[in-house]
């Protein structure tokens, strides 16, 4: 059952290989946020300490859903970047929702400060769960993405939320950049009811503390029971799918990743 | 504490108690994959049992173009359907209320497979019970092979459901105990009588109550008095059965305690073997 998504900052270090993921698309509106909260709430369910920053500054998108665990950060500033990336052992897992049209620019940031070569060496675990949107546009960002991910895990999602389509009536277009990127892993995330996620939005709570019908600060909260089944449901199926792909395995691998 | 009143407690607790115990809801969902079994007619009539023992009863009609039940019971029945998730929300929201008055679902025969796949998908039997609700499935069976194969996979979908057959002698002659098998009650289904074929016009005229019957016995045929008092008997039992079925965790957690005495009697020597036997409830 997924609980509510709980302070989990952490004095000490951790043992293993810190993971990084960035969540992000060169286009608005492909639901980053959702994804990221998605898996703030994945990570919570399976007890694995994450972190998360919300590059929506200075208002905040994720913060607003996750408020204990985010800060909101500038990620092209040199100290924010310092705040994020010099403090990895601190948690398990660092979340990044990378504001949109900047994943391209993230990543070259991350190129050029020596991270992804950190990567490359085992010593840090990036993913990269690029968000797709039904543009061509869009699918050509995939091969833009992948030359920055050598040694790193690359998943292209699909995001159903908002029932977007991708190519459906020509899916020869979107195998096409598919076969490009042989290592890239394809997530789907399946549609929520409208009223239900709407629900969820108003509340401002992970999905787990809605699903829990419990406010923000743990008191019981009187959400429809159906709504509750129905984002229960969904983030069920949203589990499986990161399951799918041995989310959970890759971040508590201990080993390097060569 | 006791160690009973320990199991109740922590049955309480986990909200497998039962409700007639604890102050709960019981809710029934009478259903069938085919039509003209008898389901509206067991719902007025379980509907008009609890009003009968004096108890508020709050019944669902989803029989959208038949709103028999709330023609019968316009005092409690209310039409329900589960075609958008506002009409759910109406309906399972309502449901899950706690409020200690029974509810009865009747549910039409089309609605059969969307309505187990939406009561699967928003979780309402692993969720009911931690509201001390107690939902209790009264599947009306035929003698058809898509009777069969639909109890079945109720039966799978809801293993740890309170799935009771209900053989209706007015369309099922004879029971096949093979094929509705129950977890409850030793596999005896729950068993309305035949209604004489002499009745049938006078209980289907609108507006008809069984109550009212039972309150004006003078000019009512005693065939009636004699099938109510069967039908009634019936539900009793199906109350003590649900009853006992809450209590069966307090029998399983004493065979354990016991198993687990006798284990470590075992791993010490030869000892006491019979006294492990005991049930292991302090009275």
């Amino acid at each position: 059952m997924h609980k509510p998504v709980e302070r989990l900052k952490s004095e000490v270090t951790v043992e293993g290989t810190p993971t990084v993921i960035l969540v992000g698309a060169d286009k608005g509106g492909v639901g980053k946020t959702t994804v990221a909260r998605t898996l703030l709430d994945y990570l919570a369910a399976n007890k694995l300490a994450a972190r998360a920053f919300d590059t929506e500054a200075p208002k905040g998108t994720l913060h607003r859903f996750h408020p204990d665990s985010t800060d909101i950060v500038d990620v092209m500033s040199a100290a924010d970047q310092i705040k994020i990336f010099d403090t990895l052992t601190t948690s398990e897992v660092t979340v990044v929702d990378v504001r949109a049209g900047l994943l391209l620019t993230t990543l070259g940031v991350l190129r050029d400060i020596g991270f992804l070569d950190v990567v490359k060496n085992g010593d840090v675990r990036l993913m990269v769960f690029h968000i797709l949107g039904p543009s061509i546009a869009s699918l050509e960002e995939i091969a833009d993405t992948a030359r920055y991910l050598n040694g790193a895990h690359h998943f292209l999602v699909k995001n159903f939320i908002n029932n977007t389509t991708f190519f459906d009536w020509d899916p020869a277009t979107y195998n096409g950049y598919f076969k490009k990127i042989k290592e890239a892993a394809e997530l789907a995330i399946p549609h929520l009811n409208e009223l239900a996620n709407e629900q969820v939005e108003l509340a401002s709570l992970p999905f787990g503390t809605f699903i829990a019908n419990r406010t923000a600060n743990g008191d019981p909260a009187s959400y429809s029971f159906v709504l509750r089944g129905y984002v229960r449901h969904w983030l069920s199926k949203v589990s499986a799918e990161y399951d799918r792909v041995g989310l959970r395995d890759l971040v508590e691998a201990k080993q390097k990743v060569a | 504490m006791s160690s009973v009143n320990d199991a109740i407690s922590s049955e309480t607790d986990s909200g497998r108690f039962h409700s007639e115990v604890n102050g709960g809801t019981p809710v029934f969902f009478i259903c069938s994959p085919r039509p003209r079994v008898g389901k509206t007619l067991i719902a007025r009539l379980l509907t008009e049992f609890f009003l009968f023992d004096g108890r508020s009863v709050v019944a669902f009609d989803t029989s959208p173009n038949d709103a028999s039940l709330s023609r019968y019971l316009p005092d409690c029945a209310i039409p329900a359907t589960i075609s958008d998730i506002k009409s759910q929300m109406a309906l399972f929201d309502r449901l899950m209320i706690n409020d200690t008055k029974p509810k009865i679902v009747d549910l039409a025969t089309e609605l059969f497979d969307p309505f187990f796949l939406l009561m699967g998908n928003i979780g309402f039997l692993e969720e009911a019970p931690k509201l001390s609700i107690t939902p209790v499935i009264l599947f009306v069976a035929d003698g058809q092979p898509i009777s069969t194969k639909a109890y079945e996979q109720v039966w799978r979908r809801f293993p740890g459901s309170l799935l009771f057959p209900v053989h209706n002698q007015a369309t099922m002659a004879v029971w096949h105990y093979g094929h509705f098998p129950t977890r409850h009650a030793n596999g005896v289904p729950l068993r309305i009588p035949c209604l004489p074929w002499r009745l049938t016009g006078a209980v289907n005229r609108r507006g008809f109550s069984f109550i009212k019957c039972l309150d004006t016995p003078v000019d009512l045929p005693t065939e009636l008095y004699e099938w109510l008092d069967r039908s009634f008997l019936a539900f009793r039992e199906l109350q003590l059965c649900i009853l006992m079925e809450n209590f069966r965790p307090l029998f399983t957690r004493g065979r354990t305690q016991r198993d687990a005495r006798s284990g470590a009697q075992e791993a010490d020597g030869p000892g006491r073997k019979g006294a492990a036997t005991e049930l292991s409830v302090d009275m």
